[in-house]
């Protein structure tokens, strides 16, 4: 019979405050455990992210140089799109950007938080240059700073006759 | 030699403290390491808007037929300030004769990120 006596554990049972009080700890615990986990998880896809987009960089600003230094001036600049005379262009839609350089079309991938703008700048006695500028986005409840790169791609001189 | 119930107790409590304090601890730990990862992940990113923003300018100028030392420094302030906010924090130190500027960009801890010669055909 003395195998069958309950043990002074099962005879006492817990009272409702430790019951309220192990709750609260595991409600901490687990709070604190999916802050990291999410925090952890944010942080390596944006580090994915920002890697992937500085790993594109150097072929797309030699894309963009090749496209922009065989050629004079632009017919048309928007932030979406580069139109030459010659049917070559440049053009972003949504995560991709396109160079089209004589009849030939490279596409590169950007990260999905990333986007890409063209415009035309001038510097104080300067020719006219163009800018492609390659952006992240911030998402929604996302504490991480944004951050831009500027890829400038000067025009070929206008011979002098 | 029995153990009584309040020193069971207390050496329950013990280790809950120890537990709960060895948490903390490592809980500290990881915070630390994100944040020192995050801010790597920054300064990478500024070390790539810098190097862009010299690249730039080399560009510029590249189509400048003629140009002097404060032209130079002119377009490279120029692409420094678009460049973004954080290549703000470098630091540019000119050195050499006006025709043959060296431009060294500094680090906000006085470190050198690049050199760059960069000959001004008058």
């Amino acid at each position: 019979m003395s195998a069958l006596k309950p043990t002074a554990f099962y005879r006492r049972g817990f009272t409702l405050v430790e019951m309220l009080v192990a709750m609260a700890i595991l409600g901490m615990l687990t709070n604190a455990a999916l802050h990291f986990y999410y925090d952890g998880s944010r942080f390596a896809r944006l580090s994915a992210e920002r890697a992937q987009l500085l790993r594109v960089v150097p072929s797309v600003q030699t894309a963009w140089r090749q496209l922009v230094h065989a050629r004079t001036a632009a017919l048309r600049v928007t932030s979406k799109q580069v139109d030459f005379a010659d049917r070559s262009s440049a053009r972003v839609d949504r995560n991709r950007l396109f160079f089209t350089n004589a009849g030939h079309t490279r596409s590169f991938a950007l990260p999905r938080n990333a986007t890409a703008e063209f415009a035309q700048e001038t510097g104080s006695g300067e020719a006219p240059f163009l800018v492609l500028r390659l952006n992240t986005v911030k998402a929604p409840g996302q504490p991480e700073k944004t951050w831009s790169l500027r890829l400038v791609a000067a025009f070929k001189p206008e011979e002098k006759p | 030699m029995t153990t009584s119930s309040f020193s069971r107790q207390s050496f329950l409590m013990t280790e809950i403290v120890m537990a709960l304090a060895l948490l903390m601890l490592l809980s500290a730990c990881f915070i630390v390491s994100l944040n020192s990862l995050r801010r790597w992940g920054y300064d990478a990113v500024a070390d790539r808007q810098a190097l862009a923003a010299v690249d730039n300018t080399l560009e510029r100028l590249a189509v400048m037929r003629h140009y002097d030392a404060a032209a130079v420094r002119r377009v490279f302030d120029d692409e420094l300030i678009r460049s973004g906010t954080e290549a703000v924090s470098f630091q540019p130190r000119w050195k050499g004769s006006d025709a043959h500027l060296i431009l060294t960009l500094l680090r906000a801890n006085g470190k050198t990120l690049i050199e760059v010669p960069v000959p001004c055909p008058r």
